[in-house]
Parts: C-alpha cells; sequence; structure tokens
C-alpha cells in the first residue's frame, strides 16, 4: 500500500515542473522554439535528480534505507518556492510596488531557502537527532564552494576583457507589473546622476 | 612739356621702381622659385614611438608668427600628450638638424598644434593669408610625404566643406600621408591653410585648415609658459565640453527630426551629412516583425589613436508581435539589450563601467525604463563615455528599445543630450504599423 509520502512526492514534482513551466511559457514560447524550453527544463530535472541521489545514497549510508520520498518532497517542495515565489513573485511585488531592487541582497532568500532545505534532508538523514558528522560534512563542503564561487567573481571582476563589457542584469519586466514611475524625466535624470555617479 | 633736369632722374627711377613692382606683382613665382623659398621654413614633426621598437611617425610642420614656433596638426602629435614616456617628440630642420620641441598650446577642433622648438630656427618666418582663397585660385601643398623627399605640389583651391564640424579648405592636390601639418599656399607662398586630410573615397581631393585658424590659435597663446601635460589635457577636456555644447544646441536645429517607427516616435537623424538607417530584420518563425534603426551623429573629435570624442551612435529597436504575449516582448527587449551589451575595444583605455537604472516619466506620462552607465575617459578630467538603453513600458504588441551610445561626453551635455532623445520619444497606440 502506498504511504502518503509516496503520493506527495511525484505530486510536488509535478507541482515543481508546473510552476516551472509557467515561469518560462510567457516568456520564451514565442520567442524561440520548444528545443530551448526543453534544454532548460531538462537541466533543472538533472540537477534536482542528482540532489535527491545524493541525500537518499547519503541515508542509506547511515539507516541502510534511502527515505527517497521523503527527500523528494523536501527537493521538490523547496523547488516549487524557488520557482513560484523566489523567481516569480517576489521579483513581481518589489516592481509592482515601486521598490528598488535589491541587487546585492536578492540571493539572500535562495541561500536562506537551501540552508533550511539541507538542515531538513540531514535531520532525515541522521540516525537520531542532527549528525553532527554529516553537518561539519555539509559545512566544509558549501566552504569549498564558496571559495571556488569567490574565486570565480574574482577572476571575471579582474579579467581585462570584463572592463570591456557593460555589467547588465536582466530585468525588463513586462508593463502590466510596473507602476508609474515617480520621476518626470528631468528631475529623474537629476536623481539618478546624483544617486549613480555624484560622487565620483 | 618741358621738365627740369632735376627732376628726369627721380621720375626715370621711379618709373623703373613701379614697372619692376608690377611685374612682381602680375607674375608670381613658378613652382621651384616657390620651393626654394619656403622649403626652409617646413619642417619634419617626428614622434619616437619606443614602445613600438623606436618606430617614428612623421608629419609635417612649419615656422610662422615666431621663429622657435612651429605650426602642425594636433593628430600628428596627439600620442606625444597623452603617453609622453613611449612619445619623443622632435622636429628635423634642413639646416639645423633634429631638435628638441615642447606643445605650446592645442586646437582640437581644427586640428592644429603649436609646438616651440629648444632653439630658435634661422629660416624665415610664413607669411599667412588669413582670408580664404578664391574657387579656382591656383595654389600649393608643401610637405614631406612619407619616406619621400621634401615634396611641392601644384593644385587648385575649390571653396570650402561644409561636411565637416569645422570649414576646411578644399584642395584639388595630392596631398599625401606625412604631408599633415605641412602649409598649404597660394601663388605668392603666403600661407592660406594647413594640410589636414586627404579624401579617401575621391582622387586629389585634399583638406585644409584655414589659416585664419592658425592665427586666432596664435592669438590666444601668445604667452612665453609652456603648459605642462596636465594642463594641457585639461585644455583638452574644456574644448571637448564646448564642443559638446555645439551638439547639444545641434538637437534644437529642425534637421534633428523625430521619426516613426510604428506607434512610437523617436528621434531621427543626428546630422545633416547622414540620415539615418532603418532595416526589416528577419525573425525566427514570423512570430514577430523587427525594425532596425541606426543614426549616427557622423563627426566626432580625434583626440588620440584610442579614443574620440563627441561622437553619438542611436540604435532604436522596434517589435511588433500579435501573437506574443507582453512578457514576451518583454524578453525580446530584453535578448536585445544583452546582445547589445559588448563595448568595442577601439574606444580606448578607459575606467570600469558604473552603471544604474530609474524609471521615468516620459511625454504623457509614459513609462520608461532607462538602464546608464557611465567609464570616465583616462588622462582627460570630466569627460566619460556613456551607454544609455531606455524602453517604452507599452501594454499590447508593440515593444521598443533605443540604445544611445555617446564617446567622450562630459556630464553636462550627456544629459541634455539625453533628455532630448527621451523628450522626443512618444506612443500613439492606435497608429498603423
Amino acid at each position: 500500500m502506498m504511504s502518503r509520502s509516496h503520493i506527495a512526492a511525484p505530486v510536488l514534482i509535478l507541482g515543481w515542473l508546473a510552476a516551472q513551466l509557467w515561469v518560462y511559457l510567457p516568456s520564451y514560447s514565442s520567442v524561440t522554439d520548444a528545443a530551448d524550453i526543453t534544454k532548460l527544463m531538462v537541466e533543472e530535472i538533472a540537477i534536482l535528480a542528482c540532489w535527491i541521489s545524493v541525500w537518499s545514497w547519503v541515508t542509506w549510508q547511515e539507516q541502510g534505507r534511502t527515505r527517497l520520498a521523503e527527500h523528494t518532497i523536501i527537493a521538490a517542495g523547496a523547488s516549487i518556492i524557488d520557482a513560484a515565489v523566489l523567481n516569480y513573485a517576489i521579483p513581481w511585488m518589489f516592481f509592482n510596488l515601486g521598490w528598488p531592487w535589491p541587487n546585492d541582497m536578492h540571493n539572500t532568500p535562495k541561500a536562506a531557502l537551501i540552508t533550511l532545505a539541507v538542515l531538513i534532508h540531514l535531520h532525515m538523514a541522521s540516525r537520531k537527532g542532527l549528525n553532527l558528522r554529516l553537518l561539519a560534512l555539509w559545512l566544509a563542503g558549501s566552504v569549498l564552494a564558496m571559495m571556488l564561487v569567490a574565486a570565480d567573481t574574482w577572476a571575471k571582476k579582474n579579467d581585462q576583457a570584463a572592463a570591456d563589457k557593460l555589467p547588465y542584469s536582466p530585468n525588463i519586466y513586462a508593463p502590466a507589473f510596473v507602476i508609474t514611475p515617480e520621476h518626470k524625466l528631468r528631475e529623474g535624470l537629476e536623481h539618478m546622476w546624483s544617486k549613480a555617479w555624484g560622487d565620483q | 612739356m618741358h621738365l627740369p633736369n632735376r627732376l628726369v632722374f627721380p621720375l626715370l627711377a621711379l618709373w623703373l621702381l613701379c614697372s619692376i613692382s608690377i611685374t612682381a606683382f602680375a607674375a608670381p613665382p613658378n613652382s621651384r622659385q616657390l620651393y626654394e623659398r619656403i622649403r626652409p621654413s617646413v619642417v619634419e614633426v617626428v614622434t619616437q614611438n619606443r614602445a613600438n621598437l623606436g618606430v617614428s611617425s612623421v608629419a609635417s610642420g612649419f615656422v610662422t608668427h615666431r621663429k622657435d614656433w612651429v605650426i602642425t596638426n594636433y593628430h600628428a602629435i596627439a600620442d606625444s600628450i597623452f603617453e609622453p614616456d613611449d612619445n619623443g617628440l622632435h622636429i628635423v630642420s634642413q639646416d639645423q638638424g633634429e631638435l628638441k620641441a615642447e606643445i605650446v598650446a592645442v586646437d582640437i577642433q581644427n586640428d592644429l598644434a603649436i609646438l616651440k622648438v629648444e632653439q630658435a630656427l634661422r629660416v624665415p618666418l610664413l607669411e599667412l593669408r588669413e582670408t580664404l582663397p578664391d574657387r579656382g585660385e591656383s595654389g600649393y601643398s608643401m610637405g614631406k610625404p612619407g619616406g619621400y623627399q621634401h615634396s611641392i605640389v601644384t593644385g587648385t583651391f575649390n571653396g570650402v566643406s561644409d561636411k565637416t564640424s569645422t570649414p576646411l579648405i578644399i584642395f584639388s592636390g595630392a596631398i599625401n600621408g606625412g604631408m599633415s601639418g605641412g602649409p598649404t599656399l597660394d601663388g605668392y607662398g603666403r600661407v592660406v591653410g594647413v594640410n589636414v586630410a586627404t579624401s579617401t573615397k575621391y582622387q586629389l581631393v585634399g583638406l585644409a585648415v584655414p589659416s585664419e585658424a592658425v592665427g586666432q590659435l596664435i592669438r590666444r597663446n601668445t604667452q612665453q609658459k609652456i603648459p605642462s601635460l596636465d594642463e594641457l589635457r585639461k585644455d583638452i577636456a574644456r574644448q571637448v565640453s564646448a564642443f559638446n555644447q555645439q551638439i547639444v544646441m545641434r538637437f534644437d536645429l529642425p534637421t534633428h527630426s523625430v521619426r516613426r517607427l510604428g506607434p512610437f516616435q523617436v528621434r531621427g537623424d543626428l546630422s545633416i551629412e547622414q540620415s539615418c538607417s532603418a532595416i526589416r530584420k528577419d525573425t525566427p518563425n514570423d512570430h514577430y516583425k523587427r525594425i532596425d534603426q541606426r543614426c549616427d551623429s557622423s563627426t566626432s573629435l580625434y583626440i588620440s589613436n584610442q579614443q574620440n570624442a563627441g561622437h553619438i551612435v542611436m540604435g532604436s529597436f522596434w517589435f511588433n508581435s500579435e501573437k506574443m504575449s507582453s512578457q514576451g516582448l518583454a524578453r525580446l527587449v530584453e535578448d536585445q539589450l544583452t546582445h547589445l551589451r559588448n563595448v568595442k575595444k577601439s574606444d580606448g583605455p578607459t575606467a570600469s563601467w558604473h552603471c544604474t537604472e530609474q524609471r521615468l516619466r516620459g511625454r504623457f506620462d509614459l513609462p520608461i525604463q532607462l538602464h546608464a552607465c557611465r567609464r570616465a575617459v583616462e588622462k582627460l578630467p570630466g569627460l566619460f563615455d556613456f551607454r544609455f538603453r531606455y524602453n517604452p513600458l507599452v501594454p499590447g504588441p508593440n515593444a521598443l528599445l533605443v540604445a544611445v551610445s555617446m564617446s567622450g561626453f562630459d556630464d553636462q551635455s550627456a544629459k541634455a543630450i539625453l533628455l532630448k532623445s527621451m523628450d522626443s520619444l512618444s506612443f500613439t497606440p492606435k497608429a498603423a504599423p
């Protein structure tokens, strides 16, 4: 007989796929062809499958069983929040309310979500409570990953060729998402100039 | 009539003198006589590039106003202002050989420079003729073309070109590379202009800076003091700002029309000489139509091999689709923005980009998203390169992206031009595409 977890896991996976499609479809489908979306979806599915497999393997090592359904629920649940809330709802809210987009901070909620998911996975993989050895292992892995990312960022910033490129991050939103801007042209340009380049 | 004897000889002498003068005025010297007379006053201007294995660039110059001053082109000596450690400046005169030179003043808009030589040259000063030569009048150009001997070439003057930011005399004669900075002379050997350029498109169409500009530059710089390179660069930055102000004023002329792109109206031609070009682009799967319009200010100021100033390029990209959602259109704009992000390496050595964004209300409260980047131009204080991209946020089947690239502008001029450009933008939803 199938447990609740065995039903919830595929439902959440399907829910996550739907959320991903919902985010991608309006922006991609008319622009290029279905191959683009397929490529993106396959990449996302592959990453999620790897994630779940690793946690299941760790659990099997610890407990002699994989707890595949539970790990799938955690991973799929976090992915749904990532796709629908962090990638869609929060930017929508920011731009709809006319708040400035926190360029330097916008990855913080994602980092918090991943940390939370990892702690739950770890707790699930541990035989009793939270296995400190596993936690330490994960922390060491995270520090290593962050060092690699920091090294990559440093290399990109100090790359001579990078000076010839405009640091542009995509943020064009559909008109319906944007409220009427506060500033008229002249005062808006003055504001932008003093805000961005006033002290240079 | 009987003339007293004592008057006969003086009158005879006077008649003889008048006859000689008239003969002299009636028959200008031939090119051989002129060459012999003028040649000593024409010098080579050598910029020795140490970084480039000592290979030198050679131009010409001539002595006027003062025996230790040489007039030449700004573009011939620009490297020694911006890369002084690598570029030593010398002149080579016929009798005194190689002499060190320093820069007294430059006029970048007229492409002129005054050099001071370390010792006075023992040559005659050339006379400036500050009136324009008549159309069809014969003349000469002198200088040292490349590795060849000093040359004199004959030609005729054919009016003034208005296709450049400053008027230039059209000289139908062979002005070759290396003759830049040399004198353009009338039939009597007076300097009517300074060789500056030759047409790459047409044969024997040379251009010369009128002597009036040389005279003005000399009169503005009668002081003895040699400016430091920093002072020279500041002066160049000031001249660029003045040029930028002219561009801002030109934006108000009726020639700067507004053009229609579907339901949008955008800023049109940026120069009289070069109108905007528009092309329809092929798009995948016919999901949308796209028209690209490109406008170029065509004129710019030469600052150095790596840097031009006062140059504007504006691209407007109109997208129209009945099939796509507004998010899809936003995505198209996004893609186009990403494609535009590369900046040409030839823009020269500059600092890194600083970017910002702002949403603004345009005409009729049209919401506009603006993405703006700025970077400082190295060694020219107060001058920047700008990259602006803005798009009106309008519902429906249309989207527009305008990209404005401005090289070598001061803040005030860049802001004024951007304001005028954005203020021209309007949207009429019912307009037929």
